[in-house]
């Protein structure tokens, strides 16, 4: 069978995901009121936030409403050239990057600012999905086909590590994992790279020791001990969850945050942005925000289940694993269970990357979903 | 692969179900966590919040104004920016310490040095000029902050300074009056509780009015006089080549001290430049033998006893009297001398067999009653009371010796309060500076009310003192103390120094005069002590008297020769019983009107700049003066009414 269908399969529109889209959509509209809320006391300036995100929703959605004209076999097919713009990207960031707070994250194009390690969560999905199912079925995998996957996700996830931004690479390795598991590693493979991951604990204490900046090793210390440092390191955690707790359960009212509004809470349009809904929006909006997430990911590992063959299987679970870290690492962080990285919540804090790659996300999903039936 | 085991159980099936139960355990985890923090922690975690965001901002409250008795601003607090840091949250340390090095002119190293120490709060200049203040503010470092704080000023700088003190950059007194009335001029902190955001910036601001909390300090001084005596001093000090010298001035019938000169003086704005032998107020803190002056006490005890009469005559053994093993020496002999002769002319010898005439016991009654030997509860920190031995320890020749002011020690508040009594008919007052504690409304929260603490001699005794001390001026030591055509009564004193070796040093002396104007009400006692002068010219009457008599002349010249008021203006401002107010040195009178604030013009034709200045005073209006000269012409005319605040304009010719 030819991976490629028409192009213009009108059928599949019918059956158009008007589910995730529509999570997608509501969860965005969050995003733009929370950021809103978080920026109000920058004035003018914070409207441009706004404005911004604005516009990167739309671009989503445009993104999303063409990828739906292709059969998500596109990625079978150009996966690697995706994969190898990604790497491309990345090196260049190091190049011509933005440093901001001390690290290179940014490529500037006109106005726009893209962060390639975002997509770059997206490329090891398909990749990944691409390499596990092409490889021969039946038998267990072997070691190198191990050491060969692990290359894949070694080469973005060094290059996300020396920009540095622990938060991405984490979140890389977590899903290279999940779907490592899940495609279903044989018995000895499991063996073998258990072996591996637990040797290598103690080299990744000494080298860490090396690697990790002072401002890391801080924050994973004071993970454990907020307190350690009240007004340094540990103050994210501890302004966060002031702010979460003292919302409440039913939250201070939209931009009645005192926390939010008094500029305690830091970088809350981005990583923190959940610090503010729980503040204004009380414990019931956590919650609700929390069942539209986990709606999104059932729904989600829905389509997986559902899915017509082991790319596809594999495609959709990569980016449900990758939407599951994106909230579980954020609002944990923000809940104050997970040290404080850079994890973005998707669709809801403030970065167009984030945002885009978390519609193509939802546009894999959906193409997943809709080409089911096309056999 | 998936295909190859989809046999029998859909393996993809198990495994989605699998991670969908690992997601509903992390999102319930996720949920749990939220419910510990929002509902079951929210109470604590809302305090902590409010806690964070409101503070209890100790807003300092303005000290109080300190002024003399006309109500002239001699302390005043003068509202101040502050820089201070938080280490912490400064980012660019040594970018932020040269824009601040430069801004505040303080060296790179020390502002450094200042931003490094591992504390919340750090001050890095306090009181910088404004300008300095709006660079700073302009330059918009981070973690750097400014402060509105209030200052110290004296405007009259070192004007009565040792009876001001001063009080240090907290608002906190710490010398002088400042000391003394420290809780009443320093308003308590008036917490204000504001939300404040992250970088500590308030929020909410109640507004900071002058509030009506502060308490001014309105003293008995009148800084024309204490201008007077602290100009003569410094004159008589520099002529005399002396080590320093003081003079007080005091109301003899109420104890209120109009003036209080110590020299060398400093200025109250760099008090910290002024090293503490400079600081201290000889007035109070400074005890000596008071010599002959102290003449004065011995014969108002023995008239007061009725031992002698002032025409009883003593013989003076030609200027040698072998006494109890000692012998006393006269600077001029004498043969016979009544007791106003032995003032009049300050016979030790005199003194000493006038001193026979009571009992130890006797003497130290009245010495006692004359205040000295205890603190005259004057209201400035730092008294030393001096020593006044019990008549247990007296020796044979004590009571001799305490008789012409040797083996007492006395400080110069003592001496005024003493003689004071001496001459006012017997009442010992206790000499103060504040006359009262208001608010800048007007509300008298505390006033001293004069009173005499007790009555030491019989107002007869005091009228012949009274005469003998006249005589003292008018035919003895005290010539080069008289004014013409002013009742000046006085004694002077010319005491050797105790030598730090033993016995009497033979070219130290202190040189005193103590006296008043007794014609004048009030009565002005005047006490002139010049310590060491050098050169041949030692003795109170050619030293002291003439100082006194310059600040007496003063006075005069200020006051008027006829009894008046020396400066009735202050009650009359604040006052609301409508009752006339009278112009020092002058007849003219201002009605008040039918409203509060208003008045009725007088006729100022024929007065002088002065007094037309003081009846602006009174009418509390704008003068616009053209010529010299008496008043000719007003505008408005004599009989208006008249509003405060209004612009009054005067002509003079002549």
């Amino acid at each position: 069978m030819s991976p490629l269908q028409s192009p213009w399969s009108f059928r599949s529109l019918v059956r158009f995901e008007w589910s995730l889209t529509l999570i997608a959509l509501i969860l965005s509209g969050i995003g733009l009121a929370l950021i809103f809320s978080a920026t109000a006391a920058m004035g003018d300036v914070g409207r441009t936030y706004v404005l911004k995100q604005a516009i990167w929703c739309s671009f989503g959605l445009t993104l999303m409403a063409v990828f739906l004209f292709f059969d998500y076999h596109v990625f079978d097919r150009y996966g690697v050239w995706l994969y190898v713009a990604v790497i491309a990207a990345l090196i260049a960031v190091w190049g011509v990057g933005r440093v901001t707070a001390g690290s290179r994250r940014w490529i500037e194009i006109g106005f726009m600012r893209f962060q390639p390690s975002e997509f770059a969560k997206l490329a090891v999905v398909i990749i990944l999905a691409k390499y596990f199912s092409n490889l021969r079925g039946g038998s267990d995998w072997r070691f190198l086909d191990m050491v060969k996957a692990g290359l894949l996700v070694a080469l973005p996830f060094a290059l996300v590590v020396v920009q540095p931004d622990l938060g991405t690479a984490g979140v890389i390795v977590l899903i290279a994992a999940s779907m490592i598991l899940f495609a279903g590693m044989g018995r000895k493979a499991l063996m073998w790279t258990g072996g591996i991951i637990i040797a290598l604990i103690p080299v990744l204490f000494f080298v860490g020791d090396f690697v990790l900046r002072e401002y890391q090793k801080k924050r994973l210390l004071t993970f454990w001990n907020p307190e350690y440092d009240p007004l340094g390191a540990g103050y994210h955690i501890i302004q966060s969850q002031i702010a979460i707790g003292s919302g409440g359960l039913l939250g201070k009212g939209f931009l009645q945050g005192t926390q939010n509004q008094l500029l305690f809470l830091p970088v809350k349009h981005t990583d923190f942005i959940f610090a503010i809904l729980a503040e204004e929006f009380g414990f019931v909006g956590c919650v609700a925000l929390l069942v539209l997430f986990a709606a999104l990911l059932l729904r989600g590992l829905a389509i997986a289940g559902k899915a017509r063959d082991t790319f596809g299987v594999l495609l959709s679970f990569g980016c449900v694993a990758m939407l599951f870290w994106h909230v579980t690492i954020n609002v944990g962080m923000a809940l104050g269970m997970l040290p404080v990285v850079g994890v973005p919540l998707s669709f809801v804090s403030y970065g167009g990357s984030s945002l885009l790659a978390s519609y193509m996300a939802v546009a894999i999903l959906a193409s997943v979903s809709m080409r089911r039936f096309l056999y | 692969m998936f295909r190859s085991r989809a046999q029998g159980i859909n393996w993809v099936g198990v495994r989605i179900l699998v991670v969908a139960l690992i997601f509903a355990f992390a999102t319930g985890l996720l949920v749990v966590r939220a419910y510990r923090l929002q509902v079951v922690d929210a109470e604590r975690l809302q305090k902590k919040a409010a806690k964070q965001r409101t503070r209890a901002l100790q807003v300092e409250a303005r000290r109080g104004m300190i002024l003399d008795r006309s109500g002239e601003q001699m302390a005043a607090s003068l509202e101040v920016q502050s820089i201070y840091a938080r280490p912490r949250r400064v980012q660019d340390k040594p970018r932020t310490a040269a824009i601040l090095a430069q801004t505040l002119e303080m060296t790179e190293e020390s502002v450094m040095q200042r931003l490094n120490e591992d504390r919340p709060f750090v001050w890095i200049r306090r009181s910088v000029p404004p300008l300095s203040a709006e660079r700073v503010q302009e330059a918009n470092l981070k973690g750097v902050f400014g402060v509105s704080e209030y200052r110290r000023f004296y405007p009259l700088k070192s004007l009565a300074a040792h009876a001001i003190g001063f009080a240090g950059i907290d608002s906190t007194g710490l010398e002088g009056l400042e000391l003394y009335y420290d809780k009443d001029l320093k308003a308590e902190p008036v917490p204000i509780t504001s939300e404040r955001d992250a970088l500590g910036r308030p929020i909410l601001f109640a507004a900071l009015t002058e509030g009506p909390e502060r308490r001014d300090l309105h003293l008995t001084l009148d800084r024309n006089i204490q201008y007077l005596a602290e100009k003569q001093i410094e004159e008589a000090v520099v002529k005399y080549r002396a080590r320093g010298a003081i003079a007080v001035v005091m109301d003899a019938d109420s104890g209120e001290l109009l003036a209080l000169a110590v020299h060398p003086t400093y200025n109250l704005n760099l008090f910290h430049k002024a090293p503490a032998e400079v600081r201290r107020n000889r007035c109070v803190a400074d005890t000596f033998e008071p010599g002959s002056t102290f003449k004065v006490f011995l014969a108002a005890a023995a008239l007061d006893m009725g031992r002698v009469k002032p025409s009883d005559v003593f013989d003076c053994r030609n200027g040698a009297y072998r006494y109890r093993g000692a012998v006393i020496h006269d600077v001029t002999p004498h043969k016979k001398l009544s007791l106003e002769e032995i003032i009049t002319h300050s016979s030790n010898i005199g003194m000493v067999q006038v001193s026979e005439e009571l009992k130890k016991t006797e003497f130290h009654r009245f010495l006692t009653g004359f205040g000295f030997g205890a603190s005259s509860s004057t209201d400035l920190p730092g008294e030393r009371p001096g020593l006044l031995p019990p008549p247990g320890k007296w020796s044979v020749l004590t009571k001799a010796n305490i008789g012409f002011g040797q083996g007492i020690s006395v400080n110069a508040m003592q001496m005024v309060a003493g003689f004071a009594a001496v001459i006012n008919g017997g009442y010992l007052y206790r000499p103060y500076l504040m006359k009262k504690i208001a608010t800048p409304v007007g509300e008298t929260i505390a006033e001293t009310q004069p009173k005499p603490i007790r009555s030491v001699i019989h107002p007869s005794t005091s009228e012949t003192m009274v005469r003998i001390l006249r005589r003292v001026i008018l035919s003895g030591t005290g010539k080069n103390a008289d004014i013409p055509g002013v009742e000046v009564i006085g004694k002077t004193g010319t005491a050797q120094k105790i030598d730090p070796e033993g016995g009497y040093s033979k070219d130290r002396y202190l040189a005193s005069f103590i006296g008043a104007l007794n014609g004048m009400k009030p009565r002005p006692v005047i006490f002139v002590m010049i310590d060491e002068p050098a050169g041949k010219r030692h003795s109170g009457g050619e030293v002291a008297a003439p100082v006194f008599r310059k600040i007496a002349e003063g006075i005069v010249a200020l006051c008027g020769k006829e009894p008046t008021e020396i400066n009735p203006l202050v009650a009359a401002a604040g006052s609301s019983t409508p009752e006339d107010a009278k112009i020092a040195g002058s007849r003219v009178r201002v009605r008040p009107g039918s409203g509060s604030g208003e008045w009725v013009l007088p006729d100022l034709k024929g007065l002088t700049a002065r007094q037309v200045l003081d009846v602006c005073e009174t009418i509390k209006c704008d003068a616009s003066f053209q010529g010299s000269g008496v008043a000719v012409r007003q505008n408005p005319a004599a009989g208006a009414p008249f509003k405060e605040g209004q612009t009054l304009e005067v002509a003079f010719e002549g």
